[in-house]
């Protein structure tokens, strides 16, 4: 068996607006996650990165390019196993309130895996709920209770452990915490981290705050218009960042306290993403880049991994 | 010296099936002319029910001006009618959204909306209003300004609308803009040119923001001066030096504490505020922030703490500031820490 829990492999996710457009949303994305391993996928609003996470759930099916869990390619597995398959990755979602049925009891809700895979039933399965709730910092009559009844950080804990009703062992988390407070965000970032060391989870971590991601993640991969331009160890990433786009979104973050003001230089991006109905030719970041050159006009540049564990998409490396 | 904005002891209340909502419980601070104060604070904690107070948009019936006042250059606005509220409102105070799409209408093209404060409130002509509404377009660095007059709201990106809606906001020279969460739908690049935009902007006209946020980070790029809400009540208050170097006020410690610090090599665990904020229902009858805080005393838990002040802008309301409380310096550093 690979060293790679899961490994994306040229994977493309278009879709058809209308009878001759097409967005290439996810276009050629390679790289692998290891066991007990947090990805930081982070990129700008429309950059794919929700779609990527979602095709490599299966939630999508890919355009082209493979999927491997285990070494096994996703795609090609018959139902029992795709079964297994998506009991073993789960994800989170967003927004809390959108992702809970709001007619049912939460622990319904978090059981909804329990009963579709038939894992337990009757004490068991109340048993399983109480624990899956105390897991996540919640009480055991929470279970009668409905999703209205509760503050948004504690429906993230919901949806958490829904999730993990079902003893996954790879999650996708997309933006699990934007749609927190800051004083609830460090508290669902805390349990995920916990969760993360008891059971061996797998994290792909999908969130667009750099600091957050840059405190939970591993390693870090930096999309913009479908494509990966550059991944690497999240250390790396804000001390040596390579390629054009990652400098310019690093360096718009906001300053953490106000005596460093103006010591951070901007590198202001003029202008916004060309549309992903009409992308630029070759590579999609030279409409912005201030160091494009003519080559860039012309071809995509390759995606190659110039250091150890420093991988990059760009004509000037 | 006299405030542009002083709002002193605001009390506002919302009536609903289930009971009175206390939304705001004695609310005070002040914008100076010229400068940023920033007001920050969880969702709920009243921040943007103060705006809307301010503007004189509190959801009525349901929702009331219990007690207290707002002045602006010395009037106030708690007894305007509708009528004094509109001459108000968009010619003197600007008001920037969080979400520009739903402040936009989709259905009008970008150009007449902005013609339209223009020609209400200055009593501009058509061509006038168009011509002054090019020349805001490009004020707020939207290229192209004259083509993309008569273009729709869903033809911009989601930065060049937040554009517009400055560009609306400015439009009569307001001497203060309030912008309620104005960048938190952006992308981090479309936050920094939009937050460089009003630093642009104020210091060119000396314009007043009260900017409305929950990102700590947005506070130390662009506040003069930094007030803290928790619960219906201003926590702390100073200038944004003393919040970030020496704070008073264990929220405040929390808040600071619970975002990760990029200059740090070393992975931390996070420091959380336990628990969530109390129930304005029935607020507790001390320190709203009292079951949370790791330093609470008998006192907090029966009475609100008053106003301690440190220095000419720095004050926090908690009675660890109290002289009588005891003096545990070891905890109080640990906590800050």
């Amino acid at each position: 068996m690979s060293e790679y829990v899961l490994e994306v492999q040229e994977v493309k996710k278009h879709f058809k607006m209308g009878a001759r457009k097409t967005v290439k949303s996810v276009d050629g994305i390679s790289f692998a996650i290891r066991k007990g391993e947090t990805l930081g996928l982070v990129g700008e609003s429309g950059s794919g990165k929700s779609t990527l996470g979602r095709t490599i759930v299966g939630l999508y099916e890919t355009t082209s390019g493979n999927v491997l869990f285990n070494g096994e390619n996703t795609s090609n597995l018959n139902g029992k196993e795709k079964k297994e398959l998506s009991r073993q990755m789960q994800m989170i979602f967003q927004d809390p309130t959108a992702s809970l049925n709001p007619r049912m009891k939460v622990g319904d809700i978090i059981a909804e895996g329990i009963d579709a895979y038939k894992l337990l039933r009757g004490k068991e399965r109340k048993e399983r709920v109480i624990e899956l709730l105390e897991k996540v910092g919640l009480h055991a009559d929470h279970a009668k209770r409905f999703p209205h009844e509760f503050s948004g950080g504690q429906r993230q804990r919901i949806g958490i452990a829904r999730a993990l009703a079902v003893n996954p062992s790879f999650i996708v988390a997309d933006e699990p915490i934007s749609a927190l407070d800051v004083s609830i965000q460090a508290q669902v970032i805390n349990l995920l981290e916990d969760l993360q060391k008891e059971q061996e989870l797998t994290y792909l971590f999908i969130a667009h705050d750099l600091a957050m991601v840059k405190h939970i993640s591993d390693r870090i991969g930096v999309m913009y218009m479908g494509k990966l331009v550059e991944l690497t160890t999240s250390e790396t990433l804000f001390q040596d960042p390579l390629h054009p786009y990652t400098h310019a979104l690093l360096s718009a973050i906001p300053v953490t306290e106000p005596k460093l003001r103006g010591t951070r230089e901007r590198i202001m991006l003029s202008g916004d993403p060309p549309s992903p109905l009409n992308p630029p030719t070759g590579c999609p970041f030279r409409t912005r880049c201030p160091n494009a050159i003519e080559k860039c006009g012309e071809e995509m540049p390759k995606w190659k991994e110039i250091k150890e564990e420093h991988w990059v998409a760009c004509h000037l490396f | 010296m006299s405030h542009l904005l002083e709002v002193d002891d605001l009390k506002v209340s919302f009536h609903v099936s289930s009971g009175e909502i206390q939304a705001l419980r004695g609310v005070s601070f002040h914008v100076n002319s010229g400068e940023t104060l920033a007001v920050v604070g969880e969702s709920g904690c009243g921040k943007s029910v103060t705006a809307q107070a301010i503007m004189g948009m509190i959801p009525s019936p349901q929702g009331r001006v219990k007690e207290g006042r707002i002045l602006f250059k010395g009037q106030d606005l708690t007894k305007f009618n509708k009528k004094q509220f509109r001459s108000v409102r968009g010619s003197e105070i600007g008001m920037v959204f969080q979400d520009p799409m739903t402040s936009l209408n989709p259905t009008m093209k970008v150009g007449s909306q902005i013609d339209e404060v223009l020609v209400k409130n200055q009593k501009l002509s058509k061509k006038e209003a168009k011509q002054k509404t090019i020349e805001l377009l490009k004020l707020v660095g939207i290229s192209d300004a004259s083509s993309r007059y008569s273009q729709y709201p869903h033809e911009f990106s989601g930065g060049m609308r937040q554009r517009v809606v400055i560009a609306i906001a400015l439009a009569c020279n307001p001497e203060l803009i309030i912008a309620d969460e104005p960048t938190t739908a952006l992308d981090v690049t479309i936050q920094a040119q939009i937050l460089e935009l009003l630093k642009k902007l104020q210091k060119e006209r000396n314009t007043s923001i009260m900017l409305i946020t929950h990102d700590l980070g947005v506070v130390a790029e662009v506040a003069d001066r930094v007030a803290i809400m928790y619960a219906g009540v201003v926590v702390e208050s100073g200038r944004v030096e003393e919040i970030f170097e020496n704070p008073k006020h264990p929220y405040t410690w929390g808040l600071l504490n619970s975002v990760p610090k990029l200059e740090s090599s070393e992975k931390e665990r996070l420091i959380p505020i336990e628990g969530s904020p109390p129930d304005l229902f029935a607020p507790p009858k001390g320190c709203p922030f009292a079951e949370r805080c790791p330093f609470t005393m008998e006192v907090c838990l029966e009475h609100m703490p008053g106003k301690e002040v440190f220095s000419e802008n720095h004050q926090a309301r908690c009675w660890l500031n109290d002289p009588r409380a005891p003096k545990n310096e070891e905890l109080i550093a640990a906590g800050r820490e």
